[in-house]
């Protein structure tokens, strides 16, 4: 049995419907992201979860019992929002020992929890003072540390690193994977920020306009997308119509390719960068229209007939000039996105 | 930000009515006024020096005594009830409920009707042989003495009708302030909706509660139209004492009142505070 399992969650406000009828099981022990653009039905999930938006339909069971109609209060999960939410006329230890004493915990085992949360979120020097006196990246330990004394059923985080700078976040990511692990609780993470999502998560679940659009690990979802929401959303890709048959598809721009799967007839290919490569051919079908540097590697726009592409290349040899005309190859079998009704092609 | 704008003379210009308008309107009043508590200037007629005389008779005589006792009691016993009817009129504001709208109109009312008719329509209802007498008579029933009685009902009733638009106003200004995302970050924390609200909502909104008590009974300790009207003939309040003070023309006793007045409002607002700041101060620890 899933450990916090979802079904036919809905929620519609007066002229809207923030999510369509969604099921989702996630398993103990796991963290879950929820990816989607902003305005997706990300935060209404979660909000719905932890009971502080009422759904319109549908069931939530954690270890199948039913919750969906508890207060928060009665439900043992934990959230992290996006604002940090801290309480501002309490200090550091107010707001950790605010849950605990609203549980009514013994004395000594709030002490031993806050203890304990505050030595892995690295709060120690912080513990009395106020949050406006903390940086935002300590507020967000705060936060996360007040979460994690609740010893929760599950742990949702509500875009928990988006108001903070991109080196923090980083760095904070590895802080929280590494927390997850050691409290080793359930997480459900939201986000709209694919690195992100894709550096953290044991499975990805992408939605969009209040549906989930398919889930995966991040491997998955990377190279073997079935939809083009997909495949657009995480990471670069360029997607090409193109004829198949059997292992094989003739490109537009001339010359074939191995493709993922047997198909035939046209298919839409998902191209990565990496599955490209270039090669200076003065009389190749393509050219080169853009590049960046980026160190580790070299991204080229590339122009195939009126196709534009994007190609890597390692970051060993200098870029090619644009206007240098190249050759494409496939470095790997191109993927066949699955034709997927209500899509554009 | 401004710092293209330094032009000191473009400042002075901006402050001048402002400063002006308290000089003239407030600080020559209130300095000719303590002055005159004291019997400076008030004329060769009938005093030329400084005397304390006419503090002797605030402090000495019991009327005046109990005058300001009267005063506070007037001007704090409205503020409670309306605490009472406005706190839990601001929440019901905050939320979405159908014809709020209308409703938000509505209790503004108070705020558009002048003292003197308050008075009277709160004489018209409870005087003996007013609206409700009758109607009670109608079950042989009689009314207690509601107006111009020794607990001053219907004093504490009329300034408090007065004044729950404003103090309505400002409440639910300060409870729309405090974010949404604490009060449901405090009842994931397993607070209920009654513990949510009196460890959160409340005290984040407590500052602009406390603006708003503040004023409210420094409006009331004034209040002059409706104890005249409502109150009992003995004890009035300081407001009263004044006006009656002035119609015997004893212009130093009036600014004697006056002065003890104000000086007293002001202690007692230095006194809130500091409790508020206290109270306030402990919960931080969270202990
Ligand atoms: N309280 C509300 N009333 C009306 N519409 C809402 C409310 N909350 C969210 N929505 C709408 O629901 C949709 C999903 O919102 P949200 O869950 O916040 O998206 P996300 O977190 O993915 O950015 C949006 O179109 C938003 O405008
Ligand atoms: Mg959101």
């Amino acid at each position: 049995m899933p450990h916090l399992q979802v079904t036919g969650l809905t929620k519609r406000f007066a002229d809207t419907v923030a999510l369509h009828p969604t099921d989702l099981d996630v398993e103990q022990g796991e963290f879950i992201t929820l990816l989607g653009p902003s305005g997706c039905g990300k935060s209404t999930f979660l909000r719905m979860l932890m009971g502080i938006t009422t759904p319109s339909g549908g069931e939530i069971r954690i270890a199948g019992t039913r919750i969906d109609r508890l207060p928060p209060e009665k439900r043992n999960i934990a959230m992290v929002f996006q604002s940090y939410a801290l309480f501002p006329h309490m200090s550091v230890l107010g707001n950790l020992a605010f849950g605990l004493k609203m549980k009514k915990v013994p004395k000594a085992e709030q002490t031993r929890r806050i203890a304990h949360a505050v030595r892995i979120c690295n709060l120690d020097a912080y513990v009395d003072r106020m949050p406006r006196q903390l940086s935002g990246g300590q507020q967000q330990r705060v936060a996360l540390a007040r979460a994690i004394v609740m010893e929760p059923d599950l742990l949702l985080f509500d875009e928990p690193l988006s108001n903070l700078d991109a080196k923090l976040r980083e760095s904070l990511r590895e802080d929280l994977l590494g927390l997850h692990r050691r409290v080793g609780g359930t997480s459900l993470y939201v986000t709209h920020d694919q690195d992100e999502a894709m550096a953290m998560s044991d499975r990805i679940v992408v939605m969009n306009e209040g549906r989930v659009v398919e889930s995966g690990t991040p491997f998955e979802l990377y190279r073997a997308p079935r939809s083009r929401f997909t495949a657009r959303f995480l990471g670069r890709t360029s997607l090409i119509e193109a004829i198949a048959s059997g292992n094989e598809a003739r490109l537009p721009w001339g010359g074939t390719a191995p493709i993922d799967r047997s198909a035939s007839g046209p298919v839409s290919l998902s191209i990565r960068p990496e599955d490209l490569r270039i090669e200076a051919d003065t009389q190749g079908a393509a050219a080169i229209s853009g590049h960046q540097f980026l160190g580790a590697a070299i991204l080229y726009s590339v122009k195939a007939g009126e196709h534009q592409l994007i190609a890597s290349a390692t970051g060993h040899a200098s870029p090619l000039p644009v206007g240098s005309r190249v050759s494409l190859h496939a470095a790997a079998p191109l993927h066949v996105l699955d034709a997927i009704e209500g899509e554009a092609a | 930000m401004n710092g293209m704008d330094r032009n000191p003379w473009k400042t002075l210009l901006l402050l001048a009515p402002g400063v002006g308008f308290l000089a003239v309107m407030f600080g020559i009043p209130l300095a000719w006024g303590v002055l005159g508590s004291f019997g400076i200037g008030m004329g060769p007629a009938k005093i030329a020096g400084p005397t304390l005389a006419y503090y002797a008779k605030v402090f000495g005589d019991p009327r005046y005594l109990a005058g300001l006792r009267t005063s506070f009691y007037y001007g704090a016993m409205p503020v409670v009830v309306n605490l009472i009817v406005a706190i839990p009129l601001s929440l019901a504001l905050g939320r979405s409920f159908v014809g709020r709208k209308l409703f938000n109109g509505l209790y503004k009312i108070p705020l558009a009707v002048p003292s003197i008719v308050v008075a009277f329509a709160m004489l018209t209802l409870f005087e003996q042989g007013g609206f409700f007498s009758r109607f009670l008579h109608l079950f042989d029933l009689t009314l207690p003495r509601l107006v111009r009685d020794k607990w001053g009902f219907g004093v504490i009733m009329a300034v408090a009708w007065k004044d729950i638009p404003f103090m309505t106003l400002i409440i639910t200004g300060s409870f729309a302030s405090v974010p949404t995302e604490l009060v449901q970050a405090a009842r994931a924390l397993g607070a209920s909706p009654l513990r949510s609200f009196l460890f959160v909502k409340l005290p984040l909104a407590m500052p602009g509660i406390t603006a708003a008590i503040l004023l409210s009974f420094i409006r009331s300790t004034g209040s002059f139209v409706i104890p005249d009207v409502l109150g009992i003939s003995y004890p009035l309040p300081f407001s009263v004492l004044m006006y009656q003070a002035f119609r015997e023309s004893n212009w130093p006793l009036v600014y004697a009142i006056g002065t003890t007045l104000m000086v007293a409002s002001f202690i007692v607002l230095l006194l809130y505070y500091l409790l508020t700041a206290r109270i306030g101060g402990r919960k931080t620890d969270g202990a």
